[in-house]
């Protein structure tokens, strides 16, 4: 179903010109969400690797991304990260549980290729982060905001939200 | 105390009232001897269960708490041998019912060892020596205490091998037995009167927390069973009910949940007595006001079962203002244990394992140029029990200052902390000892869980709080360093 | 069975009320709005149910929070004939189910 056909069924005519927002999940549920609670604001366009969002960018460079922090569907070839190098110096040579923490946190090294690739778009993460973790998260990547539940008016506002 | 001794005497010779045609007495005499040696630790607990008398009922019972328990302490081995954190309920499960075959503690105590738990090791090798001081397998396991650290070998050999008396020659047995009867009488009395005082001497339950954190994973355990298993399914999950009263479907929920099964003070005082049998006179939770006002709201609940049946407003608001009191209990023990297996990697528990190692005969013999301590300059905090964390730091500086000691001069020894931050926003604490021995450290010995060699406990200790260990270069004047690995705990106060 | 917080919280307290809890309290479910909540709590083609997701990490439980959670699940599943014939009640009863879902779990892991 489309942004427009969302918008108009829930009543609300949609914008003529959005700001585009990048969703990067291993799933369907953040890009359902989107278009259903943010689709009258923003474009809403999805990825579903590190691979996928870089291409996005080419297209067209987003004005907000929606990260998943896990990717625990994702297949082991779409993932990003060093496995080998996270076993040996983590997970004591254990491959098996190095994939797993590289699934468990792909959003934010998928986060980081974006940045590297020169998107600042602010990111936000529906996910609860301790206050270290998130102050860390803004240190290695800019404008990171986190909301701890799919709150729609809670994550339209942290894409406003200055930068700290 | 002359007549309180001539009794005991009296009693230990079998001249008290008791009559000998009464087995119904007799065992009930025995069966509460065999209760109390187990309450107290004692070695000879097991043998005494095991002797009692299967033609009496309490004879039978006994028999069959012994069998009930003994798959649960032999499932808790198993378990705890494979590193599977269940070990402990199931140890747990043969606790609440009887003593454990003292054969099993050897195979407990190498699960220990293997699990990097050396502390509980040798303290099983030990049960064992004292059960079974002769034979192949005491022989074994007296050389893998030795090994396990020469330390605490030598703290338990002192009083697991003592060499036995060589019996006297040509005196009359009566006399020996009467002397031997009397000596057992006074024995008898001295033991309880010294268990009666240090049991009366025990501690607060913070305060043993605050001094002895070789008892943390045992305290955590406990508090975690009460606070689960009482505390949050029983009592805190009466909370909705009590607040909304008038709701009749509520209300027999309520009455489900505190008079159902279990009888609460019943469940209360198994909590109790399993502090007091795993922590012996170590704590005295009468010490504790808020366990004390606990118990006496568990007591009111208990009395208030047939006001909350008929609706009472008056037992309703007594069972609330006890709610309130067991809620309070419960925040305190959150704060307790949710403390217990944070440690802090700070320049306190560097130095105190420096400290300890350098205390230590053979390391302590070492000639070290330097011996340098850095910790991090943040608060750091790290989820591992303390005691455990010192125990791997102690294994890998003795190590380094063994390794260096072989070496000419000068020798070079550092322990440090350092943190680096993840891609993924997390941090990994890397608590690091370097050494300036030319002796290379081959990573494989890392993996070789042979006890008089290597790392390998070490490592299974690290393992087990999801760390890794490894040796990697080092820079002048070192030559290597052994680093473990944690992921660093983000516990709210270090943003 | 220990529990995984951690999953328990993220796979079901997360998405139970993804959309319910944007959802105005109160007034009619749009049907669009409606087929993306029942895809939250009755899953997408042949994906688990989240009372199976919840059965899965939870197991035997006699925990009085993670109880009363499988009992709303279990409501919610009593209820998909009616929701998917688009009954307002239903619909309506599924989306408070699923926000008081979400609120319990998020107070057990607190706890």
């Amino acid at each position: 179903m489309s942004a427009s056909a969302w918008s108009s069924e829930t009543g609300i005519i949609p914008l003529v010109s959005r700001p585009a927002l990048l969703v990067i999940e291993d799933g369907h549920e953040y890009e359902e969400f989107a278009q259903a609670f943010l689709g009258e604001r923003y474009e809403v366009r999805a990825a579903h690797s590190a691979e996928e969002a870089l291409a996005a960018l080419e297209v067209q460079m987003p004005e907000a991304l929606l990260v998943d922090l896990r990717f625990e569907r994702a297949a082991v070839s779409d993932l990003i990260g060093d496995i080998d190098g996270t076993a040996r110096r983590r997970f004591a040579g254990d491959t098996h549980r190095a994939i797993r923490h590289l699934k468990e946190q792909q959003g934010t090294l998928v986060l980081g290729a974006l940045r590297d690739a020169g998107c600042d778009a602010p990111a936000v993460f529906v996910h609860d982060f301790p206050p270290r973790r998130l102050a860390n998260l803004r240190r290695l990547y800019g404008k990171v905001r986190a909301v701890p539940a799919f709150d729609a008016r809670a994550i339209a506002a942290a894409f406003e939200e200055p930068e700290q | 105390m002359r007549a309180v001794l001539l009794i005991a005497v009296a009693s230990a010779l079998g001249l008290s009232c008791t009559d000998p045609d009464d087995p119904a007495r007799d065992s009930r005499a025995q069966w509460e001897r065999a209760q109390k040696a187990w309450e107290r630790g004692e070695a000879g607990a097991y043998g005494l269960w095991k002797d009692m008398d299967t033609d009496t009922s309490i004879g039978r019972e006994a028999h069959r708490r012994l069998a009930q328990a003994d798959p649960f302490y032999r499932e808790g081995v198993e378990l705890l041998r494979e590193g599977d954190p269940d070990a402990r309920l199931a140890l747990a499960r043969g606790v609440e019912l009887a003593p454990m075959d003292p054969s099993l503690y050897l195979p407990l105590a190498r699960a220990c060892r293997d699990q990097g738990l050396s502390l509980r090791a040798a303290e099983y090798y030990t049960k064992f020596l004292t059960a079974f001081p002769e034979g192949r397998r005491a022989d074994e396991a007296r050389v893998e205490l030795r090994r396990l650290d020469p330390q605490l070998a030598g703290v338990f050999e002192s009083r697991t091998v003592l060499p036995r008396a060589p019996a006297a020659p040509g005196r009359s047995p009566w006399l020996l037995v009467l002397v031997g009867v009397l000596l057992g009488g006074v024995l008898t009395l001295t033991g309880q009167t010294v268990a009666r005082f240090f049991r009366t001497r025990g501690v607060s339950l913070e305060k043993l927390v605050e001094g002895s954190p070789e008892f943390h994973p045992a305290i955590a355990y406990l508090v975690g069973s009460l606070r689960h298993e009482l505390l949050k399914h029983r009592i805190g999950a009466a909370a909705d009910a009590i607040r909304n009263t008038a709701d009749e479907e509520r209300l027999a929920f309520l009455r489900k949940r505190l008079y159902g099964g279990q009888p609460l003070v019943e469940a209360w005082e198994a909590h109790l007595l399993a502090f007091e049998r795993a922590l012996g006179h170590r704590v005295d939770l009468h010490r504790d006001r808020s366990f004390r006002r606990a118990g006496r709201a568990i007591r009111r609940i208990a009395r208030l079962e047939e006001g909350i049946a008929g609706g009472s407003p008056r037992a309703l608001r007594e069972l609330a203002r006890s709610h309130t009191t067991l809620m309070e209990l419960d925040r305190q023990l959150a704060d307790l244990i949710g403390a217990l297996i944070r440690t802090l990697v700070d320049a306190t528990l560097l130095e105190e394992v420096a400290h300890e190692v350098r205390s230590e005969h053979s390391a302590g013999a070492v000639e070290l140029e330097t011996l340098a301590i850095e910790a991090p300059d943040e608060r750091v905090v790290l989820d591992v029990f303390r005691v455990d964390l010192v125990l791997i730091l102690k294994n890998i500086l003795r190590n380094a200052i063994l390794a260096v000691g072989e070496d000419p001069a000068p020798r070079h020894v550092r322990l440090d902390a350092v943190l680096e931050l993840e891609p993924t926003g997390e941090e990994t604490v890397r608590i690091r000892v370097h050494d300036s021995s030319s002796k290379e450290l081959d990573p494989e010995i890392l993996f070789d869980r042979r006890v008089d060699r290597g790392l390998g406990l070490v490592a299974a200790a690290v393992h087990r709080y999801g760390g890794t260990i490894d040796v990697e270069p080092a820079e002048a004047p070192f030559e290597k360093r052994v680093v473990i690995a944690f992921f660093r705990t983000f516990d709210g106060d270090d943003v | 069975m220990s529990v995984d917080r951690e999953r328990v919280l993220h796979d079901v307290g997360k998405y139970v009320a993804r959309t319910a809890m944007n959802l105005p309290e109160g007034a009619l479910v749009a049907p669009a709005l409606a087929e993306l909540m029942l895809r939250d709590v009755y899953g997408r083609g042949d994906e688990p149910r989240m009372s199976e997701t919840f059965d899965a990490l939870v197991g035997e439980t006699d925990d009085p929070v993670l109880g009363e959670c499988r009992d709303c699940l279990q409501e919610i599943d009593a209820l998909e004939g009616d929701a998917r014939a688009g009954d307002v009640d239903a619909l309506t009863r599924i989306a408070t189910l699923a926000r008081s879902i979400s609120e319990r779990l998020k107070a057990w892991a607190r706890a």
